[in-house]
């Protein structure tokens, strides 16, 4: 029998999102230590700071990418017909 | 005679050029028994702390010695020759295996190197390999990128090699009994004594490895050169030069902490570039640059974990990043393109792959249960540490916290452009077209093996522990790495970053284009100073000139009008003469700013 492979993204996205869930509610676990982060930064505070810092850091990239694309992108025969 | 009577390097070099002779299955053994046989005399030199002295010009060479690093980064070198060969034999020229081998075997002589000679002359045999394996590629665009990677590192090899001959002078002016000896050159740099015979040469050295290592500005060979070499060849040079480069830096300048500020650079420089890029080998050269910088803030900060951090690491690194290399290469081979934009859609036809790919794209970016979790948080870790030891004594700390969160948005974008986009764009991304399904050979093996190693040692890192240069920070690491807090970090971390990646895909979508990087200095910039500066200058003098020349002609041999004695001795002499100007103008400036060691 064939395998149905349109079913298996939906089910991978159904999967992310529940993990992502799951991570979530994990940073507000009263385990958590800042065993891994400096202390000036006394991140044991705030349970969404590493999603937090993931996320903006992430954005700022992303930004900072298409910014400088927009200046360094060149056609793809550039070097040979310079 | 022992296995330690020789350096490891040499079996290497011996037995390559059987591999260009060999056919079938006799080549398929071989190439898996040489660097099984090098790897039993590593654990040997390992096991045999016995290092070979020879006497050189009344100088000590020490061509087989073990670092306490030497035993991590030899035998991933070893097992990564083994994979590499395995992959190419058959596949691959004559001429790429025999280099190959020479590559490796010039990477484990490094690995093994007592003196600063035998270590340089080790370098070389590397760079004269990756030269091989980088023309190998057999495109036009291998061969001009083959030799841009020749002569950046011919110049690199011979800072090292003006390094090398400074800091011998300068011991011997001191009375060192054993002036070639390696040993760590931080007190040279730091603090900074001033322009010396010594300082000078370190900072030779230093330069020369940096730019093995990749790091800004001039680490944009990576990307230019790697990608063009064959599919088993990107996968050999991403292994050994860089991380040669990390383990000589570990062995001479741990705890220099410009190297701190450089690895954080490189790691930032490396993630942009490589979400920047469309081309799935030159995002995977990036990526090498900016796991590079990882290991280089470690060797910088150079605290026991951190140097472990460094070590275990590159091991690491190299094991996944063959992996990632491999997949590449296999897609490549099958789609026939290296762009991203004409790929996706995948993993139907090649879920083997996809998988080994998923496992290599997760243990670079540091995922639980991978190799990269196990090595990566060592150096973060080291940050934190050095972070609260400084605010204890009452340091000011804001420097290693602002290093601490780069570095943490650094590996977030590692997973941006690597754990999520190069393997959803190859293989979950809209599908292009049909490919026929995959049939597992050799390169599948291979790539099962890597992936294999990958989980394994994310999952049971003890035995990469055990070759680390610190063992008992490394153990005491191994009690809380896979604490609840240590994961839940990094999930919560990498979760976010790859929340950023859905959200934003159409501006992380690829267009058909290449980014300009530091490299147009060497490649562009040349031509253009020669069509807008050089050709219009000619254009415009050089009729007067031609003029001015056949007129000083006529009056150096007014009867015949031909050259003259004068010109033919100025033909031949002038060379030279700028070579031993240029050399006298070194000497001075040594001899004036360095009056002291002079």
């Amino acid at each position: 029998m064939k395998p149905n492979h349109g079913a298996v993204l939906p089910c991978l996205r159904a999967v992310g999102l529940a993990a992502l869930l799951l991570i979530l509610v994990s940073q507000f676990s009263t385990m958590l230590r800042t065993h891994f982060a400096p202390p000036g930064l006394d991140l044991e505070a705030r349970p969404l700071s590493y999603p937090m810092l993931g996320l903006a850091g992430t954005l700022t990239l992303a930004v900072l990418a298409r910014l400088a694309g927009t200046f360094l992108a060149r056609q793809e025969n550039y070097y040979d017909t310079d | 005679m022992t296995p330690t009577d020789f350096p490891p390097a040499l079996g290497m070099l011996a037995g390559a050029p059987l591999l260009a002779l060999l056919r079938g299955r006799a080549l398929a053994a071989w190439a898996l028994l040489l660097p099984m046989v090098a790897l039993a005399q590593v654990w040997w030199l390992l096991t045999h702390d016995a290092p070979l002295h020879i006497e050189f010009w009344d100088l000590r060479l020490t061509p087989v010695r073990a670092h306490a690093a030497s035993g991590a980064f030899a035998v991933a070198f070893c097992l990564v020759a083994a994979a590499g060969l395995a992959c190419a034999a058959g596949r691959a020229s004559r001429a790429e295996l025999c280099s190959a081998a020479c590559y490796a075997g010039g990477a484990l002589g490094v690995c093994f190197a007592g003196d600063l000679l035998s270590m340089l002359v080790f370098w070389e045999v590397m760079m004269l390999a990756a030269t091989v394996i980088i023309w190998c590629g057999g495109t036009s665009a291998g061969r001009a990128a083959g030799m841009r990677y020749f002569v950046l590192h011919a110049l690199g090899g011979m800072c090292m090699l003006i390094g090398v001959v400074l800091i011998a002078t300068a011991r011997i002016s001191t009375g060192d009994p054993d002036p070639l000896a390696l040993r760590s050159l931080t007190a040279a740099l730091q603090p900074w004594p001033g322009l010396t015979l010594e300082s000078a040469g370190t900072a030779l050295v230093l330069g020369a490895m940096l730019l093995c290592a990749g790091a800004p500005p001039l680490g944009a060979w990576v990307a230019d050169a790697y990608p063009e070499a064959s599919g088993t060849g990107a996968m050999f040079l991403s292994a050994f030069t860089t991380k040669t480069a990390v383990f000589c830096l570990l062995v001479n300048f741990a705890g220099i902490e410009a190297l701190v500020w450089i690895g954080v650079a490189m790691t930032l420089y490396g993630v942009l570039y490589a979400v920047l890029e469309n081309d799935i080998r030159r995002l995977l050269a990036y990526s090498i640059v900016s796991q590079v910088g990882f290991m280089v803030v470690g060797v910088g900060l150079g605290t026991p974990l951190a140097l472990d951090g460094a070590t275990a690491h590159a091991a690491a690194h190299i094991f996944y990043k063959a992996l990632l290399f491999l997949c590449a290469a296999i897609v490549v081979e099958r789609t026939g393109t290296r762009l991203l934009s004409e790929m996706g859609g995948l993993w139907r036809a090649m879920p083997l792959t996809a998988a080994c790919c998923l496992v290599g794209a997760l243990s670079m970016s540091a995922f639980p249960l991978t190799s990269g979790f196990t090595t990566k948080g060592m150096i973060d870790e080291a940050v934190a540490q050095q972070a609260a030891a400084m605010d204890a004594a009452g340091a000011p700390a804001d420097g290693m916290l602002v290093v601490w969160v780069l570095l943490e948005i650094a590996a977030a974008g590692v997973f941006l452009c690597a754990g999520i986009k190069l393997p959803w764009f190859v293989f979950f991304g809209r599908s292009r077209g049909a490919v026929p399904a995959e049939t597992p050979g050799a390169a599948g093996a291979v790539a099962i093996a890597l992936a294999a190693l990958c989980l394994g040692l994310g999952m049971y890192p003890a035995p990469l522990y055990a070759l680390l240069p610190h063992q008992a920070e490394a153990w005491e690491y191994e009690k809380v790495v896979y604490s609840a807090a240590h994961v839940a970090h990094m999930l919560g971390l990498l979760a976010f970053a790859g929340l950023v990646f859905f959200v934003q895909m159409p501006l992380l979508r690829r267009k058909q284009s290449i980014m300009l990087d530091v490299d147009w200095f060497w490649r562009a910039f040349p031509r253009r100073v020669r069509q807008e500066m050089v050709q219009p200058f000619i254009e415009e003098w050089g009729p007067p000139l031609r003029d001015a020349r056949d007129w000083l002609r006529r009056k150096l041999s007014p009867e015949t009008g031909s050259p003259g004695l004068y010109a033919e001795m100025f033909r031949h002499v002038a060379g030279p003469a700028f070579v031993v100007i240029v050399m006298l103008v070194a000497y001075l400036t040594l001899f004036l700013f360095a009056p002291a060691a002079a």
